[in-house]
């Protein structure tokens, strides 16, 4: 008779959890989101409670995110690597360049694509999707200015001897926390949870980027200044469709 | 006027489709709170509505069974599916559904959606 192991019953009980939770969290937002629609519809509402109503709207679609993260995490922890389907990095580099106004209403961001091959495909799904949209939030949010430029390159890069591409996106003026820069995962999870603020998106990056075989880097731009910020997103090659 | 059910096992998104789709000159024919009382609900009346809005995780019986049973009932059935589960998107479109919205989105995606059913309609 073969036993199971006692926490596969607990993990088994925390996935279920995670996914009831996570789809009454989505129904409140949408809730949410959709009243709040209905207030900025009015043609009448006054300038300052309709920036109060986009702002609310900003935060309903980020604790989206963090759902839908939550979500990615706990579907690839199950999925063999190998089966991981070609994604077109350009394509989601895009993608979230276009949602990104979206999460900041009260920001100016403006994006420059300063190296974007044609031919950069990883191997990933939806889950690296989430982690390229992921990385450009919490660049934004590691910028305390009202007004945001971020450079983007998608680089050839190579890890443990494996060809990859590495998206890399900097902002001068972002402030990255010390648990931000690089250090191994064990080391980002020993940390004492209380002391880890504005972390939730840097550790998905982190732990959703290892899932896929490829690994998230965070770097100030000038060593030792505290001032300016890079974050790499290294995924692994995957050969055209 | 476009007709629809709205099928949710959620009271308060039930209102508020109600509520929206009301404001924006829908007529909301009938609400069911799972899949078996849209399906009872359905096949009694003779009035069909031009759309469902259709949830998947629902008591009883869930939202990809439900279109299943009303494409069987009328394959010409307009069926909007809605749901958080972006998983079951494949399932419910095999089911019959012409198109599918993840929640939360944004109202307006769902009034074009039912503006384009409309027009064909």
């Amino acid at each position: 008779m073969t036993e199971s192991h006692p926490t596969q019953g607990t993990e088994k009980l925390s996935a279920f959890f995670m996914d009831l939770l996570s789809h009454d969290i989505l129904n409140n937002n949408q809730a949410v989101l959709s009243y709040l629609e209905l207030v900025l519809a009015d043609p009448d509402l006054n300038a300052k409670a309709r920036d109060y109503a986009e702002k609310a709207i900003s935060h309903v679609r980020t604790s989206t995110v963090l759902v839908e993260h939550a979500k990615s995490l706990m579907a690839a922890r199950t999925v063999d690597p190998n089966s991981f389907r070609l994604t077109d990095l350009m394509r989601s580099v895009m993608l979230a360049i276009k949602e990104l106004p979206g999460f900041f209403p009260a920001k100016k961001i403006k994006v420059r694509v300063v190296q974007g091959p044609t031919d950069a495909y990883v191997l990933g799904d939806a889950l690296a999707d989430d982690l390229v949209l992921n990385t450009f939030i919490d660049m934004v949010r590691a910028d305390p200015g009202d007004e945001v430029a971020i450079d983007v390159r998608v680089i050839k890069s190579e890890r443990s001897g494996k060809m990859c591409w590495s998206l890399v996106i900097s902002d001068t003026n972002a402030i990255l926390q010390p648990g931000m820069r690089s250090e191994d995962i064990s080391a980002l999870l020993s940390q004492d949870n209380s002391k880890m603020v504005k972390m939730a998106g840097f550790i998905f990056a982190r732990i959703g980027a290892h899932l896929l075989g490829g690994e998230f880097d965070a770097k100030e731009l000038a060593t030792g200044t505290g001032q300016g910020g890079e974050f790499a997103l290294t995924l692994v090659k995957a050969g055209k469709p | 006027m476009t007709s629809v059910l709205i099928v949710d096992d959620e009271m308060f998104i039930v209102e508020l489709y109600r509520d929206i789709l009301q404001l924006r000159g829908y007529r909301v024919m009938g609400t069911a709170f799972d899949g078996e009382e849209a399906l009872r609900k359905y096949s009694k009346s003779d009035d069909k509505p031009d759309v469902i809005i259709m949830d998947h995780r629902m008591p009883v019986m869930n939202g990809v069974d439900a279109t299943k049973e009303i494409m069987r009932l009328n394959p010409r059935q307009k069926v909007i599916f809605v749901s958080a589960d972006v998983l079951v998107e494949k399932e419910a479109r095999d089911a019959g559904a012409v198109d599918f919205l993840p929640k939360p989105f944004r109202m307006d995606d769902l009034i074009e959606k039912m503006e384009k059913i409309s027009r064909f309609h």
